[in-house]
């Protein structure tokens, strides 16, 4: 099993992910760790369906997922995980699943946010989680689709409020 | 002889989609001051979905929901806004030849039979046109 991105997007599949990434990278797998879509037979199926025929999709709860990414089954999947926020970043590396580093690519602008790049609003507890991935080794990139530039997101997160 | 009311619409689409493709319809058969467009452009899908829900609650049911493409993010938003909702009429694909026949029949036909209408016209607006076919 090898894990080729692991992305936070608040669409979670949509277009970018099924034409931009999966053309790409290729995988075979794309799990959703989402306990919303998890828990709604109606959500889990239009999530799903943005799927593209190519590609198996997923949608397990963060929990389970974690588990699942850390146990090292043997496997040859090729997997692509999404995560609708940092949050549930934050809860996926609490459940045990540790990446490398972690794509931010869509944070939309939603009360309270500021826009660290066009693509990327974050409000003060979605730094606070970020904070935590880096300070947990994780890096964060800024990419919203392979073509274009990454950003190093680190440097660019606020101080925290003192 | 009764004359079906106007069926209502609302058109969402990437970037700026949905506004420029009603400003060519436009162009073509006149001012249209009644069908609101939205994108996904700066809005969060939670946003995007709540727009076309409070638009839907605004024009009333029934109603033709028009998306760009199934399977974006702007169709999440427009199906999860019009969840349950079996007179919201979701068309996906959604382009000029659909676009102009919704407005030259909107005032005529009853949703179901517009619906089948505008979807033909979309369809058959797909295609090849070239020297030594016969078309």
């Amino acid at each position: 099993m090898s894990v080729l991105l692991v992305r936070i997007d608040d669409r979670l599949i949509h277009g970018q992910v099924s034409v931009g990434w999966a053309t790409h990278l290729r995988p075979d797998l794309i799990l959703v760790l989402d306990d919303e879509v998890a828990a709604d037979n109606w959500e889990n199926d239009l999530v799903c369906a943005a799927c593209p025929d190519s590609v198996r999709a997923r949608v397990m709860r963060i929990a389970e997922g974690s588990r699942f990414l850390s146990d090292e089954a043997p496997s040859a999947d090729r997997i692509v995980v999404l995560l609708r926020g940092t949050k549930q970043a934050r809860l996926m590396l609490d459940g045990g699943f540790r990446p490398q580093s972690i794509n931010i690519g869509g944070l939309h602008h939603h009360e309270g946010s500021r826009s660290l790049l066009p693509f990327v609003y974050l409000d003060s507890s979605e730094v606070a989680d970020l904070r935590y991935l880096a300070d947990h080794g994780v890096g964060l990139s800024a990419q919203d689709l392979p073509g274009n530039r990454s950003v190093d997101l680190v440097p660019l997160l606020p101080d925290p409020v003192r | 002889m009764t004359v079906p009311a106007r069926v209502p619409a609302l058109l969402v689409g990437h970037g700026n989609f949905a506004r420029s493709l009603l400003s060519v319809a436009e162009a073509i058969s006149g001012p249209v001051d009644d069908i609101p467009c939205l994108s996904n452009e700066g809005r969060s899908p939670e946003r995007l979905a709540a727009e076309i829900k409070s638009g839907l609650d605004r024009l009333g049911l029934p109603a033709l929901l028009l998306v760009d493409v199934a399977n974006g993010s702007c169709f999440a938003a427009a199906r999860r806004a019009s969840r349950g909702l079996r007179d919201a009429h979701l068309l996906t694909g959604v382009n000029l030849p659909l676009l102009l026949t919704f407005l030259q029949n909107r005032d005529r036909l009853g949703v179901e039979e517009l619906v089948a209408h505008v979807l033909e016209r979309g369809r058959t607006g797909l295609a090849r046109h070239r020297d030594g076919d016969g078309t």
